[in-house]
């Protein structure tokens, strides 16, 4: 019995001893260059991938980037591999990736989707009026790499719409469920910070949202969107808004703690007619050159900020309606609010979006908690 | 002969189930009811709470020492007896066999994308061969071993996801939602029922007295709360469509998880423990037949004390029910389509057929022989 469980051991151990006899094995650490940040762009028939890979000491100076081309994702990573003269690449630790605006990007989420190495909680932006290679080569300037950049862009971004980063698990479930998704935009401009004599460093900047549908972008919305959508989407941050007052002169608000309820209005006959949403936030007063501060002026300035949030609102319904794409996720909002009616619609709730009259009630609240007396 | 105890019994049962359950469980279930996939566990409590009800009351009726194998010579007379064992051996060698098969997958999937599953399904069953070589009193020590482990880093990783469920992805359910429901209930039989059926085979080996037939009630209840959890957790972070989509949803969950902002990519980690569940329900499955085979060959395993491999007890076909386990595992579905296949359709109905028909037969053709 013993010569033959030893047998049995002896034929284990080559087989369990260790990851020599398995292909793509995974060498020591040290010998890891990290990627961080991935860069698509549409290149002839297919496409060129750009890899941000952190310094393994920031007194090395930039970060790697190495680009390659392939007929798809998984090809041109491959070919970056391969012709890496550095240490092995480790992409399981990518952050952030950017898709220039040509790029097909439901074939880019599914890739995302099958891939070992890449998460679903990773944010995705789309930068448009450049090219995603120059962006990467370019942003940063010396130990600030790209991923700094983009670090800086979400952390904006979560603080204006309460942690609600796009990311490709958000995106997916959002074109799963709705048929359409936003996307955050991006776009190349100059880094604040000057250092005299030196030319300025390149940044991304956000530039608005895209909404996707169809495998396609079919809109672009302005920065200005984003307040309307964190609060029809209920994921309402922390965002300034500046607007003239009685006497034309320019007043800065900060709106936060916003929400929005939807309540639908159905027919007699269980067609849904229409919309109630109900949107509310609160504000405070940063800037104004009134003086003294007075109850009349806080009420004019209240309804002035009401139509201003309203109008931005009405502009996004607006749109939406007219492209029959539900991206601010009113329909599972309606889905909530009256499960079984929702359920027996004949028809889905985007193409239901032209036809529907919507009511939009605004209520502002401007807090006196900051007033100087 | 030392035997198991109940509670050796009962946590070998929950373990086994944790690898099929993470297999089957999210992604069939969220495709089938879509957003009231979690409720599937809760659907199906009360046939199963009715079905063990019926196993605990059939198995006060046997004899002590009476397993699953003894029963159907009992119950089922020689000829049909003989039949039914080879049947369930069979049907354990192929189950085995898949199993080791299916286990090599996820680790082809989640951690080693460019290796072949014929080098993890070879050296599982081998480790498998050694553990059935042992007694089954030395595998329920292992269950009861690994069982806080495995189901620990299982708690840990749920709980922590929880704050990353969207409330919206698992609300509302409705009562249009219930055909579906009851049909997205049919995996978690599969997983709950094969924790009910397997464990049978060793009823034999478990002290007397103890009962732990009639203890499955408190069993049912905590499993069906973890598998509630389970589904709750990975539905309510995804979607069920997006969960429908993707082949090992839990795993691409841990994927996700980041620790104190610092530690993260565990799932090779998780994986590599889902690798002991998968041991022990290979090693159960081959240890199971064998018994049914020496049942039937007229053997008496359960008195057995003599040398590991010797021929008149027939152990020698312990190592020959490994390799056929081996073999099952390596010549079965060569395509992932296949695999996925079998792993949807014809394992789970099988499985279903079997766990739910096997032991209400043997009470039924018991009953007319007068053999109760």
């Amino acid at each position: 019995m013993k010569r033959l469980t030893l047998c049995i051991l002896a034929a284990c151990l080559p087989l369990l001893g260790g990851c020599g006899m398995l292909r793509g094995s995974y060498p020591r650490l040290e010998e890891l260059r990290v990627v961080q940040t991935m860069g698509v762009d549409k290149a002839g028939s297919g496409l060129r991938l750009t890899l941000a890979a952190a310094a393994a000491d920031r007194s090395e100076g930039d970060a790697v980037c190495l680009s390659a081309d392939g007929p798809s994702l998984p090809a041109a990573l491959s070919r970056v591999r391969n012709r890496s003269t550095e240490e092995t690449l480790f992409c399981g630790h990518v952050q952030q990736l950017v898709a220039g605006e040509d790029v097909p990007l439901e074939a880019l989420l599914d890739t995302v989707c099958r891939s070992a190495d890449l998460r679903l909680d990773m944010p995705l932006y789309l930068l448009r009026g450049s090219s995603v290679e120059e962006l990467m080569t370019g942003a940063g300037s010396g130990s600030r790499t790209i991923t700094d950049v983009l670090d800086a862009v979400r952390c904006e971004l979560d603080y204006r719409s309460d942690s609600r980063a796009y990311t490709a698990g958000q995106i997916l479930q959002d074109l799963q469920r709705q048929g359409s998704a936003l996307l955050y935009v991006l776009r190349r401009g100059e880094a604040a910070e000057n250092t005299a004599g030196a030319s300025s460093a390149q940044t991304a900047l956000p530039a608005g949202l895209a909404v996707l549908k169809g495998g396609e972008i079919c809109s672009w919305l302005g920065t200005e969107a984003l307040l309307g959508v964190s609060l029809l989407r209920n994921c309402f941050g922390v965002q300034e808004l500046t607007l003239a007052d009685r006497s034309g002169l320019p007043a800065t608000l900060e709106l936060r703690q916003g929400s929005s309820r939807v309540r639908p209005v159905w027919g007699e006959g269980g067609e849904l007619r229409g919309l109630d949403i109900t949107a509310r936030f609160s504000a405070s007063l940063l800037e104004t050159a009134e003086s003294p501060l007075s109850e009349p002026y806080f009420d004019d300035l209240t309804a002035r900020l009401e139509g201003a949030v309203s109008e931005r609102l009405r502009i996004l319904l607006t749109r939406s309606k007219s492209l029959q794409a539900d991206f601010l996720g009113l329909g599972p909002r309606v889905e909530a609010a009256s499960p079984l009616a929702f359920r027996r619609l004949e028809e889905p709730f985007p193409a239901l979006l032209p036809r529907l009259e919507i009511s939009l009630t605004v209520q502002g609240r401007i807090l006196h908690e900051s007033d100087l007396q | 002969m030392k035997r198991i105890t109940a509670h050796q019994w009962t946590l070998m049962s929950s373990l086994l189930l944790l690898g099929p359950a993470l297999r089957l469980l999210p992604h069939a279930a969220a495709q089938q009811a879509g957003r009231a996939a979690w409720l599937g566990a809760l659907t199906a409590l009360p046939l199963l709470l009715l079905y063990a009800r019926f196993l605990s009351r059939f198995w006060a009726t046997r004899p002590a020492g009476t397993g699953l194998g003894e029963a159907a010579l009992q119950l089922l007379g020689a000829r049909w007896g003989r039949a039914a064992l080879y049947v369930l051996a069979g049907w354990l060698l192929f189950y085995g066999g898949f199993v080791l098969r299916s286990g090599a997958d996820r680790l082809v999937v989640t951690v080693y994308p460019q290796s072949a599953p014929a080098v993890f399904t070879l050296s599982m069953g081998l480790c498998c061969l050694l553990a059935a070589l042992g007694s089954a009193r030395s595998l329920a020590r292992t269950a009861a071993l690994l069982w806080p482990i495995v189901t620990g880093i299982l708690l840990l990783l749920l709980l922590v996801s929880l704050k990353g469920m969207d409330r919206s992805n698992l609300f509302p359910v409705t009562l249009l939602d219930l055909p579906a429901l009851l049909r997205a209930s049919l995996p978690v039989m599969d997983v709950l029922g094969l924790g009910l059926f397997l464990p049978l085979f060793f009823l034999g080996f478990v002290e007397p007295g103890t009962g732990p037939a009639a203890q499955r009630t408190r069993w049912l209840l905590a499993e069906s709360l973890l598998l509630t959890l389970l589904m709750l957790t990975v539905v309510g972070n995804f979607g069920a469509e997006l969960v429908g989509r993707l082949s090992q949803p839990f795993f691409t969950l841990v994927r996700n998880l980041v620790f104190f902002r610092s530690l993260e990519r565990i799932e090779a980690l998780v994986v590599s423990c889902w690798v002991f569940p998968d041991f022990l329900l290979a090693s159960l499955c081959i240890f199971a037949a064998q018994y049914c085979l020496r049942l039937a060959l007229g053997a008496n395993p359960l008195q057995d004390r003599g040398n590991r491999l010797e021929r008149g007890r027939l152990r020698w076909l312990i190592p020959l029910c490994a390799f056929a386990a081996i073999l099952v595992g390596l010549l079965l579905a060569p395509g992932l389509f296949s695999l996925r296949l079998l792993s949807e359709r014809t394992i789970p109905f099988l499985n279903l057929a079997l766990s739910f028909l096997t032991v209400p037969v043997f009470y039924l053709v018991g009953k007319h022989r007068k053999a109760l």
